[in-house]
């Protein structure tokens, strides 16, 4: 698994994801990719039915924020509650979050 | 001249439609009940505006051109929850500056479950690249998350949610459209089995399949049974806060505040509602952007008002109750429904001397929560 990398606004140095075109703080185009560090868990979901799918397995995905203000939508292991503080990865384009 | 809406048309809503009814046909159905309601001739049709997820690889000319319509004026639009609002404002102005006399806008999908879902995990390419691939499980869980935000920030428990499907399913009862009719009690509310956390079954639309539309003229054009339907203000934002909010708050927000100061009316003198219900919680959020709900207080106001019926929230049950073709046609029906109560013509619904009315739109899931809303006042004099 990798890190995460987010996009920073290479005048400003806000952090987005998904990229922008266009940093909507200094209107800059130039963004550089960099590791996100840590984020905290917000609020926590587990997802226990797919439409059109009959044998799924129900998963906690989470809303989380950054060190950087970054708000991200990630899946999370069983045991991560709201308020953990977790590293976040990304593997097969899924972004998730393990503890530190 | 000035825009009124006229006339409204409604297919079948089915959870199972047959061999014979797909998107095409449920648009027709409702296209000529529509016309049927005008006494227009569908000749006398001269504008088409369109909206649906299950049309492709057709546009809007190829189903002008399977209706036999020949036009002056052809919008298809994109906007999700928010496509009937859109629509609605295109095509006033369109009347407004002589572009077109008689505009039918039509709202239909018959997509099924399955085609639904591909629909859900490939909404954009922030879903298809970075929320499906979680197992996010469609916009349930993307709103599932905003739900817990609203319980959080407005100390709402799951049970006052319960009293909006409850109150919505009342309604329903009373409407030979909807796909739920039976009585739903806070019992059963609270005991469905849950979809997302904290999203149980009755907190998610049932796909449906189904189409709306509605005839906007001039009012010259009206039928003398009825009045004609104005829109007395109009307003729209999209993107108002680029993801970086809570999703609790919508673009409502941006332009309640001017809408009831240009329109010269306050929240106290709307008769009827019609508040895009994709999810309890953004029913509330719009709401609450509209500055319906006194001091905030969401709890009392789900108590009080909604479960008690003293606001008219959502007449034809919603889309809750009623069923939601794709995720546009459900906008169309709530206007709709409006135009309906403010003519009188809403049957064992009707809300007594209606004579203002709101409809709103919400939609188009960008990341963490809907990126486009609308609202409108309608009215009769």
């Amino acid at each position: 698994m990798d890190i995460l990398q987010v996009y920073k606004c290479a005048k400003c140095s806000k952090e987005a994801f998904p990229q922008k075109l266009i940093c909507n703080h200094c209107r800059s185009t130039d963004f550089i990719m960099i590791d996100s560090e840590y984020a905290i868990v917000e609020e926590t979901s587990i997802i226990r039915h797919m439409l059109g799918s009959k044998d799924w397995k129900p998963r906690k995905i989470g809303s989380v924020r950054t060190n950087k203000g970054v708000l991200l939508t990630v899946g999370l292991s069983d045991e991560i509650e709201s308020g953990d503080k977790v590293i976040l990865f990304q593997q097969d384009g899924a972004i998730l979050g393990r503890k530190e | 001249m000035r825009p009124a809406i006229i006339a409204i048309g409604q297919s079948v809503y089915t959870r199972h439609p047959d061999e014979n009814q797909n998107t095409r046909t449920l648009m027709r159905d409702a296209i000529i009940s529509a016309i049927k309601d005008s006494g227009l001739k569908l000749s006398d049709i001269d504008g088409l505006a369109i909206t649906s997820f299950s049309i492709a690889p057709d546009s809007a000319i190829d189903i002008a051109w399977r209706l036999g319509l020949s036009l002056k004026w052809l919008l298809q639009d994109s906007n999700g929850g928010s496509s009937a609002m859109n629509m609605l404002g295109h095509a006033s102005r369109a009347i407004e500056t002589n572009a077109a006399s008689n505009i039918i806008i039509v709202a239909g999908d018959a997509t099924g479950l399955s085609g639904y879902a591909k629909i859900a995990n490939s909404y954009n390419t922030a879903t298809r690249d970075h929320l499906s691939p979680i197992g996010h499980g469609g916009p349930n869980g993307v709103y599932a998350l905003v739900t817990s935000r609203q319980m959080k920030k407005y100390n709402i428990d799951k049970i006052d949610y319960g009293r909006m499907a409850v109150a919505q399913r009342k309604w329903a009862s009373l409407n030979p459209h909807a796909v739920y009719k039976h009585e739903l009690t806070i019992e059963e509310y609270i005991d469905a089995p849950m979809v997302a956390d904290p999203l149980a079954r009755y907190d998610c639309v049932p796909v449906v399949a189904g189409s709306y539309a509605l005839i906007i003229s001039s009012e010259d054009n009206c039928p003398v049974d009825r009045k004609p339907v104005f829109i007395k203000s109009f307003m729209q934002s999209f993107n108002f806060d680029n993801q970086e909010g809570d999703g609790t708050n919508t673009g409502i927000s941006t332009f309640s505040d001017k809408m009831w100061e240009e329109s010269k009316i306050s929240p106290d003198d709307i008769d009827v509602l019609s508040i895009y219900d994709d999810y309890p919680a953004m029913v509330i959020a719009q709401l609450n952007d509209l500055k319906m709900i006194p001091d905030e207080d969401i709890k009392s106001f789900l108590n009080n008002e909604i479960m008690l019926k003293n606001k008219p929230i959502n007449t034809w049950g919603g889309m809750l109750s009623a069923g939601q073709p794709g995720g546009p046609a459900g906008g169309l029906n709530g206007i709709g429904e409006v135009v309906q109560q403010l003519q009188g013509r809403a049957g064992e619904r009707q809300v007594r001397n209606a004579k203002y009315g709101i409809v709103t739109g919400y939609g188009m899931t960008l990341y963490r929560y809907g990126g486009t809303a609308a609202a409108a006042i309608l009215e009769v004099e």
